[in-house]
C-alpha cells in the first residue's frame, strides 16, 4: 500500500467531493430545517461509498469499465437506455456545474457572467487537453481543499456541539406544516440526489481502469472510498451546520454559491470570503470536469471506441471529440440564459429519476461471479446495495411530486 | 423543464412503466393542488431571503470585510432577483408586493437597518401567509 497515493487520492477525493448542487443544498438545508437533515447526507454518504467501492473493484477485477461490462452481460437495450439516460443527466449536471463557475468568477472579478462563462469553459477544457488524468483529477482535487476554510468557520463560530450530533440521528422536526414537511422530504430526495449522483461512479471507476488497477489496489478502493467519500460529506455537513448558525437568525435562505461563501467571510473576514470563492472555485470545476469526462468515458465504453486521458488527445480520436462536444453542449446551456440555479434544481431531478438505472447494471455486475469471482459482493455488500438501491426507487417516484407540490422546495 | 425532461421520461417508461405511472400521477395531482395562495407564499419567502441577503452584505461592505467585486455584483444580482419577482406578481395589491417595491426603490448601498426592517415585514407577512 502507497501511503502517499493513497493520502492524495484521500484528499483529492475530499477537495472535489462537493459540487454546486451540494453546496446549494447544503446551505439552504441548514437556513430552512436547522440540524435535521444533516441524517440525510450521511444516509447518501454511505450509499456512494457501497456504489463507489462496488464500482472501483468492477474495475480492478473485471479490467473493464461498467458500459463495456453492461453491453455484454445487459441487453443491448438496457444499455442504450442506460446510456442516454446517463448522458442527458450528466449533460445537466455539467451545464450547472458551468454555470457555478461562471458565478463565482463573476463575484471574484466583477466581468459579465457571460463572459466568464466561455472563459471558464475554455481554461477547463484546455486543463483536460493538456494534463494527464491523474494530474487532471489531483489539480482539481487538491485545489478545492481550500473549501476547508468551510469547516474552519464552523469550528471558528463555536456551534453547539451537541445540536449537531443530534443531527446524525434520524429525525423530522416537530411544529412544520405540511407544505413544510414536504418541502422537508423535497430537500432529503434532493441530498440523496446530489451526493449520490451517477457521473460519481462512472468516473470514478474509469479513474480506476486509467490508473490500471488491479486487485492489489482493492485496499486502495476500499480506503479512498470510505475515506475520500466520508471526509468529503463532513465538509458538506460543515456547510450545513454553519448555515443554520449565520443564515438561519438573519431570515436567508442562501440560493446561490455566492451567499454560501459568507459563511466563511462572518468569521474570517474578507480572507475567508476569497478562501471560500477559490475553494468553490476548484471544487465546481473539477465536477464539471468529472460530469463531462464521465458522458465521454460512457459513449466511449459503450460503443468500445478508443477511450482514455492516458493517450494523446489524437490517439482516441472520438472520446476526444466526445467530451470537447459536452464542454460545448454544457456552455450552450449555459448561454442560453436558463438561470444557473435552475439548472442545479433540473440536475437534481433528473439525476434522481435515472438513478435506478444508472446504479442497476452496476449492482448487478458488482454481484456476477463470472466476472467478479470471489469479488463478487458479499452477503454485507448485497444488502447494503439492493437496501440502498430500494431507497434509490421510492425517491426517484416521490421527486417530481415533491419537486411540483414545494416549487422545488422554495415553499 | 418539460424539454429537458421529455426525453428521459419516455426512456423510463420503457424499463419501468409502473413506477413512472404512479410519479406521473402524483405530478399532475400536485399540479392541480397548487394554488395562488402558495405562490404568495413562494413571493414573499423569496423576497424576504433577497433582502436579508442584501442587508447583510451591505453591513459587511460598510465594515470593509468584504471585496468591492463581491458586494457589488451581490447587490446587483439581489436587485435584479427582486424586480423579475415584482414583474412576474400580477397584483401590485398582493402580499408583500409593496415592500418588494419598498426595496427595489432603495440604492444599492441601501442602509443595512433600512432593508432589515423590510425584512422584518416580509417575514410577518409570510408567518401570516402560511398560517391562512
Amino acid at each position: 500500500l502507497n501511503i502517499v497515493e493513497l493520502f492524495l487520492g484521500i484528499m483529492t477525493a475530499i477537495g472535489g467531493f462537493v459540487d454546486v448542487s451540494e453546496l446549494v443544498f447544503a446551505a439552504q438545508a441548514g437556513s430552512r430545517f436547522g440540524y435535521a437533515l444533516i441524517f440525510v447526507f450521511v444516509f447518501s454518504t454511505i450509499g456512494i461509498m457501497v456504489f463507489g467501492e462496488m464500482s472501483g473493484r468492477v474495475a480492478a477485477i473485471a479490467k473493464q469499465p461498467v458500459f463495456n461490462l453492461m453491453r455484454h452481460r445487459l441487453s443491448l437495450e438496457l444499455g442504450l437506455v442506460t446510456l442516454i439516460a446517463s448522458l442527458v443527466s450528466n449533460l445537466i449536471t455539467c451545464a450547472a456545474e458551468l454555470g457555478g463557475v461562471a458565478i463565482i468568477l463573476h463575484l471574484l472579478t466583477g466581468f459579465s457572467y457571460w463572459v466568464m462563462a466561455v472563459l471558464a469553459t475554455l481554461v477547463i477544457t484546455a486543463s483536460v487537453w493538456v494534463l494527464p488524468f491523474k494530474w487532471i483529477e489531483r489539480s482539481y482535487g487538491l485545489l478545492g481543499l481550500f473549501m476547508l476554510v468551510f469547516p474552519a468557520a464552523l469550528i471558528a463560530i463555536h456551534p453547539p456541539w451537541s445540536a449537531i450530533a443530534h443531527g446524525f440521528i434520524p429525525s423530522i422536526p416537530h411544529g412544520m406544516t405540511t407544505t413544510q414537511l414536504l418541502s422537508y422530504a423535497y430537500f432529503a430526495v434532493a441530498i440523496v440526489s446530489a451526493v449520490m449522483f451517477p457521473y460519481e461512479t462512472y468516473f470514478y471507476s474509469s479513474g480506476a481502469i486509467e490508473d490500471k488497477w488491479t486487485r492489489k489496489d482493492l485496499g486502495i478502493n476500499r480506503l479512498t472510498s470510505i475515506m475520500g467519500f466520508g471526509l468529503g460529506s463532513l465538509l458538506a455537513i460543515g456547510i450545513l451546520a454553519t448555515s443554520v448558525q449565520l443564515f438561519a437568525r438573519l431570515s436567508i435562505d442562501p440560493q446561490m454559491p455566492g451567499t454560501a461563501a459568507l459563511e466563511a467571510q462572518l468569521p474570517f473576514g474578507w480572507i475567508g470570503l476569497l478562501t471560500a470563492l477559490l475553494g468553490m472555485l476548484f471544487a465546481i470545476s473539477g465536477a464539471a470536469v468529472e460530469t463531462c469526462m464521465s458522458n465521454a468515458y460512457s459513449l466511449a465504453q459503450y460503443f468500445g471506441w478508443e477511450w482514455g486521458r492516458y493517450k494523446k488527445p489524437w490517439e482516441a480520436p472520438r472520446f476526444t471529440l466526445s467530451w470537447l462536444a459536452v464542454f460545448a453542449l454544457a456552455l450552450a446551456i449555459v448561454l442560453s440564459g436558463i438561470d444557473p440555479m435552475k439548472l442545479v434544481e433540473y440536475a437534481v431531478m433528473f439525476s434522481i429519476l435515472v438513478l435506478p438505472l444508472t446504479y442497476l447494471p452496476l449492482l448487478l455486475l458488482a454481484g456476477d461471479r463470472t466476472y467478479m469471482r470471489e469479488h463478487a459482493n458479499g452477503r454485507f455488500a448485497r444488502i447494503l446495495g439492493w437496501g440502498y438501491y430500494a431507497v434509490i426507487v421510492i425517491a426517484a417516484v416521490t421527486a417530481i411530486p415533491l419537486f411540483l407540490l414545494t416549487s422545488g422546495g422554495q415553499l | 423543464m418539460q424539454n429537458l425532461f421529455g426525453p428521459q421520461r419516455g426512456a423510463n417508461a420503457a424499463t419501468k412503466p409502473p413506477a413512472v405511472g404512479l410519479a406521473l400521477a402524483l405530478a399532475f395531482a400536485a399540479t392541480a393542488c397548487s394554488s395562488p395562495a402558495s405562490e404568495d407564499v413562494l413571493t414573499v419567502k423569496t423576497a424576504r431571503s433577497l433582502v436579508a441577503e442584501w442587508a447583510l452584505v451591505n453591513r459587511e461592505a460598510a465594515r470593509g470585510r468584504v471585496t468591492k467585486h463581491y458586494a457589488d455584483k451581490m447587490r446587483e444580482n439581489a436587485r435584479s432577483q427582486l424586480t423579475d419577482l415584482r414583474k412576474s406578481a400580477e397584483n401590485p395589491a398582493a402580499p408583500g408586493v409593496a415592500e418588494i417595491d419598498r426595496a427595489i426603490l432603495l440604492p444599492a448601498n441601501a442602509d443595512a437597518q433600512m432593508l432589515d426592517t423590510i425584512v422584518g415585514r416580509l417575514s410577518h407577512i409570510e408567518t401570516q401567509l402560511e398560517h391562512r
